[in-house]
């Protein structure tokens, strides 16, 4: 078991997601950066589907009840195992009473700590994912307690294509991939190039169900009548303010969607802070 | 009938969703032509899709799998509307009877939508209760239905200050749309009652009992009955009350 000592600003529970709800208006949820949670995944011989906790802008401490086997990743953050300093992406033992303390972030937003056997939750609609009107909590509490699975089947055999090379310019790289959204084509010439050439800067209104961007885009583009949207996806509302829905966006949505983000752009995207530039880059 | 007097766009939206849309508009004829699609589309390809959302007038596939060929299955797809369409296949819809309980006790702002309306109270509850609503899709909110077919003379614009919390059950109106809030939520709606059925409920299958296609119709009830509804709903010997109709 793990107690919850800091719940910190941002931290939850996640794994990759529910699916086959967005019908019934669910949100997918699941971790912000998949990448970086199937890293961690496999480094501990977890199936991808493995539920971690992941830790939003730090400040969170969680103290083991029991021994497990553990590994953090995701966002560069100062982590410290009973003050020891631990790598990302290495696994590691925990005993009981140990503590592991993510401060703060150095690179990127969102961070893993993941558990052999993975976080024992209760599943609600197929998903340990947290999410306000799904699950019974929306983030971690002080003094909570958290179950850890047990491995029933043995290790599972960790494809080498997972344990990928960190991509070095993952954190530092302003290009954000993307292609267009169903209603690019009704942008301008003008609109278009303003979209592409420009730098666009996070603002501080970030959440898991999508950042907002500081630049506008003027256009001309009237709402459109609500439809399916994705994660990556880049809407734009009527006064031109761009927002990138993330994990937690509604299934559906009333802004016209200029564009939509690759799904290793989304990984990328969502480890800028507030204040960090993009600029959107389309083949 | 065939499919084609109905132009239909498919095109790739994300790398593994697939978007079709509809001409822009809203009406129950399109609607029946967007489900009878959706039902082909689900028997023929129901193994590899991970989503179907239905919006007003696009419905989004999301497909599961690393390895799709997307440009072949846009290609079929396309290929698809010149198929018959299953209009024969009558699709089997339920007319939802929602009760709501339009008491100024448990707070509404019936008094303040008459005032602006111009309309007498017991009018704008009339206007409410008279239509016969469809359900078009499910979204916003897990189990917020967009509903159609609201009384042209209940229309009015949003709140100009929306309200952060707005309770469970809450039965609204604004533009020309009615709709219940599934669960405590903030909103810019005007509320007209309260229904004290469950709309979402994750422990049931389906967590969402009406469906886009259904039908509604809001019954009045008494505060009495409000609270013995929501009482037998905890102790699960409730089950809201419908009737077969042919969409």
């Amino acid at each position: 078991m793990i107690r919850v000592l800091h719940p910190g600003y941002y931290s939850t529970i996640q794994d990759m997601g529910r699916v086959g709800y967005a019908h019934l208006g669910v949100p997918q949820s699941g971790v912000m950066d998949r990448r970086a949670a199937k890293k961690i995944n496999a480094i501990l011989g977890n199936p991808m589907t493995s539920a971690l906790i992941e830790v939003g802008l730090g400040n969170a401490k969680f103290r083991f009840e029991s021994p497990a086997v553990i590994a953090v990743g995701g966002a560069r953050f100062n982590v410290s195992l009973n003050g020891t300093s631990i790598k990302n992406d290495e696994a590691i033992i925990a005993r009981p009473g140990d503590i592991v303390y993510f401060k703060n972030p150095l690179q990127g937003v969102w961070a893993y700590l993941g558990v052999r056997g993975g976080i024992g939750t209760k599943q609600v609609l197929g998903s340990r994912s947290y999410y306000t009107q799904i699950t019974p909590h929306q983030k971690l509490y002080q003094g909570q307690v958290l179950p850890m699975g047990k491995l029933e089947d043995g290790l599972v055999d960790v494809p080498s294509s997972v344990i990928c090379k960190e991509m070095d310019d993952h954190f530092i790289s302003k290009e954000i991939q993307v292609n267009p959204g169903p209603e690019w084509s009704l942008l301008s010439l003008r609109e278009r190039a303003v979209l592409m050439q420009s730098s666009f800067t996070i603002s501080e209104m970030v959440s898991r169900m999508g950042y907002r961007l500081k630049q506008r885009l003027v256009h001309h583009l009237p709402s459109i009548l609500s439809s399916g949207v994705l994660p990556g996806t880049v809407q734009t509302t009527s006064s031109g303010q761009l927002i990138v829905l993330l994990r937690d966006a509604q299934a559906t949505g009333g802004y016209p969607r200029i564009l939509q983000l690759t799904s290793d752009a989304i990984d990328k995207f969502v480890q800028k802070q507030p204040g960090e530039q993009i600029v959107f880059k389309m083949f | 009938m065939t499919n084609s007097d109905h132009p239909i766009e498919v095109k790739q939206y994300g790398e593994q969703g697939i978007l079709l849309e509809w001409p822009k508009g809203i009406s129950r004829a399109q609607l029946r032509n967007m489900l009878s699609y959706k039902v082909k589309i689900q028997k023929k390809y129901g193994s590899l899709l991970r989503e179907s959302v239905l919006g007003y007038h696009s419905l989004l596939l999301v497909l599961d799998g690393e390895d799709i060929d997307m440009e072949g299955l846009i290609e079929e797809i396309q290929l698809l509307k010149k198929a018959p369409l299953i209009s024969d296949e009558i699709v089997g819809i339920k007319r939802w009877e929602i009760p709501v309980c339009y008491d100024k006790e448990l707070e509404n702002d019936l008094e303040v939508i008459a005032q602006r309306l111009d309309v007498p109270l017991k009018e704008v509850i009339r206007l409410h209760q008279k239509q016969l609503y469809t359900v078009y899709f499910i979204g916003f909110l897990p189990g917020f239905l967009y509903l159609g077919g609201l009384d042209e003379r209940l229309v009015l614009p949003r709140r100009s200050e929306p309200r952060l919390h707005i309770p469970q059950g809450a039965v609204g109106i604004a533009e020309r749309q009615t709709g219940i809030y599934p669960q405590e939520s903030a909103g810019g709606w005007h509320i007209l009652g309260y229904s004290p059925l469950q709309f979402f409920d994750s422990a049931m299958e389906p967590p969402c009992f009406a469906a886009p296609g259904d039908q509604l119709r809001f019954v009045s009830i008494d505060r009495e009955q409000y609270f013995k509804i929501r009482l037998l709903l905890d102790t699960g010997k409730y089950f809201p009350k419908y009737e077969m109709v042919e969409l």
